[in-house]
């Protein structure tokens, strides 16, 4: 069980599609910095994964959540850190 | 105690440095007795393109690196088909021996290590 | 639980050093440990204790030291990467014949030995790029 960090904006930058290209469905993501900006984007309003997003980075940057996307602070960053077993930043 | 760990090298080497620093990590951790294996994802692949002459840009090649690779027993070097494809690249046009696994594949291969880092 | 971070961001183009600081406050506060904070790639110029931002912006350099003293967390810039960007320490300023130097404590220069080590020795390594 991993949990994917996406760090960059899928518009500019192919890290949500690459990390897309090879999910297995118990993993989660995690949008997060520019990343947040993949609540706007196809991918991700198709996607029947387990989805949050850096709600200080959306707020930041005036986005509100989308469908079923859950948006966490810190702390809960933190904690879905502690519960995978891998942690992979994309970028 | 050895550790599996997994390094997966998505940066195309010279437009920025992250291919080379990614593989300096790579190099430390074999020479410290860890069970090291790479893969190479989306634009990572370009790493292992044959025929590199970065000396033109005044940088040093990435595959010339690499080539010490096996002499630190790091002889599991994958790569994924569909990146292939969609890059237009043959196994025949890579300059090391590698294993083309599909993306299906990956997340099994995650699941198998100890630790994964990616530059 | 033992958390490690890897930062790579250039401290003030890129969110990443911000965030991470942001994730290594929380760990605290949650009572987990960080094992280590390893600076590589462009990030390593959070190091220098030379940088000056304007009043109204974060200090990096800073922050960083103020945390690590308050919680004894090792800082560690990754040697190679630091000397060819300009970061360097006193002796390694003496070594390669330099005016100057910008690192000192809590920051420290090191090998990437270190973050092998935290790797291995954290239950998480999480990287802000």
């Amino acid at each position: 069980m991993t949990l994917h960090l996406i760090q960059r904006s899928p518009f500019s930058n192919s890290a949500l599609k690459d990390c897309l290209n090879i999910i297995d469905s118990q993993d989660s993501i995690l949008l997060m910095e520019d990343g947040v900006y993949g609540l706007q984007h196809s991918l991700m309003q198709q996607t029947k994964l387990t989805a949050y997003a850096l709600q200080e980075d959306m707020t930041a940057r005036g986005l509100t959540s989308k469908n079923s996307i859950k948006e966490i602070d810190y702390c809960e960053f933190v904690n879905l850190c502690s519960q995978h077993q891998h942690v992979i930043s994309w970028y | 105690m050895t550790h599996k760990i997994l390094i997966i090298a998505r940066s195309a080497p010279y437009g920025s440095s992250l291919a080379r620093e990614g593989l300096d990590y790579v190099l430390t951790s074999a020479a410290y007795d860890q069970d090291i294996c790479l893969l190479f994802l989306g634009d990572g692949i370009f790493q292992l393109l044959k025929g590199q002459q970065p000396k033109q840009i005044n940088l040093k090649s990435q595959i010339g690196a690499m080539e010490i690779l096996p002499l630190y027993d790091i002889e599991d070097l994958f790569v994924v088909e569909e990146d292939l494809i969609e890059r237009n690249i043959d196994t025949k046009d890579l300059g090391m021996k590698v294993v083309s696994i599909k993306r299906a594949e990956v997340s099994q291969l995650i699941n198998s290590q100890h630790k994964v880092l990616s530059f | 639980m033992k958390f490690s971070l890897l930062i790579l961001a250039s401290p003030y183009s890129q969110q990443g050093g911000l965030s991470a600081l942001k994730f290594a406050q929380a760990c605290l506060n949650q009572g987990h440990q960080i094992y280590r904070v390893f600076f590589y790639h462009e990030a390593v110029q959070t190091a220098s204790f030379l940088q000056t931002p304007q009043q109204d912006e974060s200090n990096l350099h800073q922050l960083w030291c103020e945390l690590a003293e308050q919680h004894k967390i090792d800082l560690v810039t990754c040697i190679a990467a630091a000397l060819k960007r300009g970061v360097l320490d006193k002796s390694e300023a003496k070594r390669y014949e330099k005016d100057g130097f910008n690192l000192q404590k809590p920051f420290e220069l090191s090998g990437l030995g270190q973050l092998l080590d935290a790797q291995i020795n954290s239950d998480q390594l999480i990287t802000f790029a």
